[in-house]
């Protein structure tokens, strides 16, 4: 239990999440939902000098975060829910469409999210991270999951 | 330079040598308006470390209540907009201290500031987003410039 963590984030409270990293402002939500873990992702124009993918829009829409995905190989999907072999990211909003957290589908269906500058950690749900500080999760993107092979007749369990 | 006692009379007709010193006249005059009221002598050189010690105090308590309200969010530029660090950008190159000692003990994301301050950017393309590598920059070119913090 984290008392700051759940004044952020009241979802959390009786949640059996988990603290997974100490806090590092070396990257941010975006960067480990897209897997990096050694950069900060900002759509800001320079002289920002942060990092976005060569060729997205560098703006601060949902389109342009959801843009930054596809770059990877994720397409848009209809919900959270767990699908073997499909390695899914949430983008979150304000009310006002104003993108501010991702976070990243754990391959046993948690989810795990770098909390700004704070720790990472993992969650079951992705609305245990949503209120006054994210908003809530309103895009689902998918992807294959690496290392994944489709077996027929029998259900995956790959890490 | 100018004596203690011109900067305590205010003249009008004040000259400084160098911007910092017209920056830290006002506080030196305050600095030394209190001493005559205590009754207790200041050397210039002890007001100048006194307001030092003013302005890192200062900045210290921005810092942290930056810190603490901000260190959630994953936008820098939400960061950025936080009343917090726009009053150590206020504070122009008086800053440029503080935010260079917050750089190497523990790099958080002080290079909007430090670049509304100095409007240079000296973080190459390749170090985008690599904080660390970001911070080394920023110190490497305070260090070329003879910045001492």
């Amino acid at each position: 239990m984290n008392e700051r963590m759940e004044r952020l984030f009241p979802a959390l409270r009786g949640v059996p999440y988990e603290i997974t990293s100490p806090a590092t402002p070396g990257y941010n939500c975006i960067a480990w939902a897209a897997g990096d873990d050694s950069r900060w992702w900002e759509p800001a124009e320079p002289p920002s000098s942060y990092y976005w993918p060569e060729g997205v829009s560098r703006r601060y829409t949902l389109e342009a975060y959801a843009e930054a995905f596809r770059h990877l190989g994720f397409e848009d999907c209809e919900n959270a829910r767990l699908e073997q072999g499909w390695e899914k990211v949430a983008i979150y909003a304000k009310e006002d469409g104003r993108p501010t957290h991702a976070a990243r589908q754990l391959a046993n269906g948690d989810w795990t999210s770098k909390l700004g500058g704070l720790e990472d950690i993992s969650h079951p749900e992705p609305d245990h991270v949503s209120g006054t500080a994210y908003g809530r999760p309103v895009l689902f993107l998918r992807r294959r999951r690496a290392g994944y092979t489709p077996t027929t007749n029998q259900e995956e369990t790959n890490p | 330079m100018m004596s203690l006692s011109a900067l305590q009379s205010g003249s009008s007709a004040d000259v400084y040598l160098s911007d910092e010193s017209a920056r830290l006249a006002a506080p030196i005059r305050r600095l030394s308006e209190i001493g005559r009221e205590r009754g207790a002598p200041m050397s210039l050189t002890e007001a100048k470390l006194a307001s030092a010690g003013v302005l890192a105090q200062r900045f210290d308590a921005l810092a942290q209540a930056w810190r603490r309200e901000c260190g959630h969010l994953s936008s820098v530029r939400e960061m950025i907009l936080h009343p917090a660090y726009q009053q150590i950008i206020g504070m122009g190159r008086d800053a440029l201290p503080f935010l260079l000692r917050e750089l190497e003990r523990q790099p958080d994301h002080w290079f909007w500031a430090l670049w509304a301050i100095t409007q240079e950017n000296p973080v190459p393309v390749e170090h985008r987003g690599r904080v660390p590598d970001m911070a080394r920059g920023w110190l490497e070119w305070a260090r070329q410039r003879g910045i001492r913090w």
